[in-house]
């Protein structure tokens, strides 16, 4: 039995409680929402402001974009918990692979194709008026002591027309003019066939000239057609000095379930050297996977490790023998990066089983991490419900 | 064991659990610091006078950094660098990526403004970019491993990756702008009279060129977090005649939206790249677009129609808004930011 005292202490202590709860609610919610003081003052909140104020507000939210809850129902909305959600299950995903790994889903995602691929640029004349010129360069870069091979033409729709002069100025990326280019259509200097009104000029740069490894060089083309309309576009291209060659000498393992590609270099100068390389199957048909890493190196022979992570490649199920299709060497102590020709198809790897590697999940403790940190943000948000 | 005492165990266990829920609800509650990043200039202004980094964001009484901070209820950070130097060079990502570490270590930003809680402490970090902050951020987060070609080129980018939860960029450059093409003298006389208004052919711009050879996708890999692609398609008179496809005056799609295949590729709302065609195979995600120009995308002066694209952000019942829906009637690039956390 309690005394009457005893009651009085435990209506003084739940009273006492609950003021503790209120006083421990609202210092949390402005621990976890409000600024610091800034040397800004705040200003009276916009009106318009106001219309985007946080979903934690609530039915609030739906009132000040004007809507009721009932008008908005077939309106659009975001998801629940905003973008927390989506960026922890993506990140949650990637973990499954280091990242210097990651697996390839088609022939269209290899990476080292794709940034190599030239795309020409076109230009009009004032009011999209035909001829319209056409430059680009024969690759994206070229490595010394190789040319640099840029084209142009002039069309009237799909059709390419003959110029009457095509000129270009190349400069550096630093805006140096450093060479003028007669353009030719003559099938020779580096033109692959006579009067196909595909014009053609070479390039040689100088190291020299920039004393970099690397430097881009802008190709501003000037073009005359015969009916004497003028017309510019502007390509560029990068021209590399590396300071380390592929030798040609490859070898694999498997090494703690995962597949290892060692591939020798020859460096001429020490520095830092990055190589990435793609797998696919035998046949050269499917894409598997793509590995990188990077290194400084002194001078002399090197073995480069590329570490193909063992879950992608039993994920994919495709047994070995594997082959090392596109392999890009860099020379990176410096921007622009010293780009090596591509070498291609260069290695077959051993007829490993794909149930021979790890079905381990990487795990990446940053970005599942990142993802524990995202998704407490988002824990309370719910699917905002916004229209008008 | 009393009575009384057992009394006082179950109001201890109660207050225990009320705490436990409070606490609870107290973390669920918690807001990411926005950190604001601006785009290319023409001087270094915004790296020498923060208050010029901060005006940036604003237009007479608009302020983008109050309407994405639910006027200022979350706590925000305003880097100023140096907007003439390339994207990669010390000056733009290098101070990008030191600031960032700064913001998140609780450090004051040059108004003094300071996350309201540090990484340590369990704080959260989005970015918020607008334009050159596209390719910076980019080079940053796709270089933050040992394994990267440009680890830590000149900044921390490992500790930037680690920290950041993601990234939103408006009218983001990420493949270059045809806008600095016509400034290094691209296209029509017309075409680089107008670009010359807009911003001059220096290094900076030479390295934001929709070329190949400068692309930041050729010198980094996918992004360590992700980058969340808003911009605009309301055009620049004159400006956006010299642009491919759809535009907001500067910035065309395919580099808003870090499309794959070429920088110039004209695409509109309706079938501009998904998130599986971006310039990585991972770590770009469409959110909208809206009818904004280039400038009205980071001083929210236009709050505007906002409309769906493939694989973006809004949902129409239980499905993906179809593209090129109208989604919102009057938001602008900031506010979309306030309903996204």
């Amino acid at each position: 039995m309690s005394t009457p005292s005893a009651s009085r202490r435990a209506r003084l202590l739940a009273a006492l409680g609950v003021l503790v709860l209120f006083l421990l609610l609202a210092f949390l919610r402005r621990g976890s929402s409000d600024v610091v003081p800034t040397a800004e003052p705040e200003r009276p909140v916009p009106a318009a402001a106001a219309t985007t104020a946080g979903p934690t507000s609530g039915p609030g939210l739906t009132m000040a974009l004007g809507l009721t809850a009932a008008a908005t129902r077939q309106h659009p909305t975001l998801p629940q918990g905003g973008l927390a959600h989506a960026a922890a299950d993506d990140y949650r995903r990637r973990a499954r692979y280091p990242r210097s790994s990651s697996p390839l889903a088609t022939i269209e995602d290899d990476p080292i194709v794709r940034e190599r691929v030239v795309n020409p640029v076109r230009s009009r004349g004032p009011g999209n008026e035909e001829p319209s010129l056409t430059v680009y360069p024969a690759r994206v870069g070229f490595e010394s002591p190789e040319p640099a091979v840029v084209h142009a033409f002039l069309s009237m729709g799909d059709d390419r027309i003959e110029a009457s002069s095509m000129r270009a100025t190349v400069t550096t990326d630093q805006l140096e003019p450093v060479g003028e280019l007669e353009y030719r259509d003559d099938g020779t200097g580096g033109d692959a066939a006579a009067d196909d009104h595909v014009y053609t000029a070479v390039f040689q740069p100088s190291q020299d000239a920039t004393a970099r490894p690397a430097t881009s060089y802008m190709v501003r083309v000037v073009a005359t057609s015969r009916g004497d309309e003028e017309r510019i576009a502007v390509t560029s291209f990068l021209y590399s000095f590396p300071d380390a060659q592929l030798t040609g000498a490859y070898r694999d393992a498997v090494v703690d379930g995962s597949l290892q590609v060692q591939a020798e270099v020859s460096v001429t100068a020490a520095g830092r050297f990055h190589l990435e390389a793609t797998l696919y199957d035998a046949a050269g048909e499917r894409a598997l996977a793509w590995a990188q890493t990077a290194l400084e190196l002194p001078e002399g022979r090197h073995w480069m490790t590329l570490p193909y992570y063992g879950l992608i490649l039993r994920e994919r199920g495709v047994d070995g023998p594997y082959l090392v299709r596109h392999v890009a060497l860099s020379t990176v102590s410096a921007m622009p990066n010293a780009k090596n020709r591509l070498a291609d198809s260069v290695h077959v790897t051993a007829a490993y089983a794909a149930q021979r590697f790890t079905d381990a999940s990487y795990d990446d403790p940053e970005l599942l991490d990142a993802a524990d940190r995202v998704e407490r943000d988002g824990a309370d948000l719910g699917g905002l419900e916004a229209g008008g | 064991m009393t009575l009384e005492i057992r009394r006082d165990a179950r109001r201890t266990a109660l207050l225990a659990t009320c705490l436990l829920v409070l606490l609870t609800a107290g973390t669920a509650a918690a807001q990411p610091c926005l950190i604001f990043i601006h785009g290319k200039q023409t001087n270094t202004n915004t790296l020498t006078n923060w208050q010029a980094a901060r005006d940036y964001w604003k237009s007479g009484s608009r302020d983008a950094v109050a309407a994405a901070t639910k006027n200022f209820a979350t706590s925000y950070y305003v880097i100023g660098y140096n907007g003439t130097d390339t994207y990669w060079g010390a000056g733009a990502a290098g101070e990008v990526a030191n600031e960032i570490v700064n913001a998140t270590n609780g450090g004051p930003d040059g108004g003094g403004n300071r996350c309201a809680r540090t990484y340590a402490q369990g704080g959260t970090f989005w970015v918020i970019g607008h334009s050159m902050a596209g390719p910076i951020m980019d080079f940053i987060l796709g270089n933050n491993d040992a394994s990267d070609p440009n680890f830590n080129f000149n900044g921390p980018y490992d500790t930037v990756a680690a920290r950041l939860s993601l990234v939103v960029t408006f009218g983001g450059a990420h493949r270059g702008s045809q806008g600095a093409d016509a400034a290094c003298g691209q296209g029509n006389i017309f075409c680089s009279f107008l670009a010359q208004f807009i911003q001059s052919c220096d290094t900076a711009t030479y390295w934001l060129r929709s070329a190949d050879d400068v692309q930041v996708r050729g010198f980094s890999n996918a992004p360590a977090k992700n980058i969340y692609l808003t911009g605009g398609y309301e055009a620049i008179f004159g400006a956006s005649a010299c642009l491919s496809g759809e535009d907001d005056g500067i910035v065309q799609h395919a580099s808003q939206y870090a499309c794959n295949g070429s920088a110039g590729t004209g695409y509109n709302n309706s079938n501009v790249c998904n998130n599986s065609s971006k310039q990585e195979s991972s770590g770009f995600r469409n959110l909208d677009v809206g009818h904004e120009n280039h400038d009205d995308e980071r001083n929210d002066a236009d709050r505007d129609t906002r409309r769906a694209i493939p694989t973006g952000i809004w949902n129409c019942g239980a499905s993906p808004c179809a593209p090129d829906t109208v989604v919102q009637s009057a938001m602008s690039c900031a506010q979309l930011v306030a309903v996204l956390y």
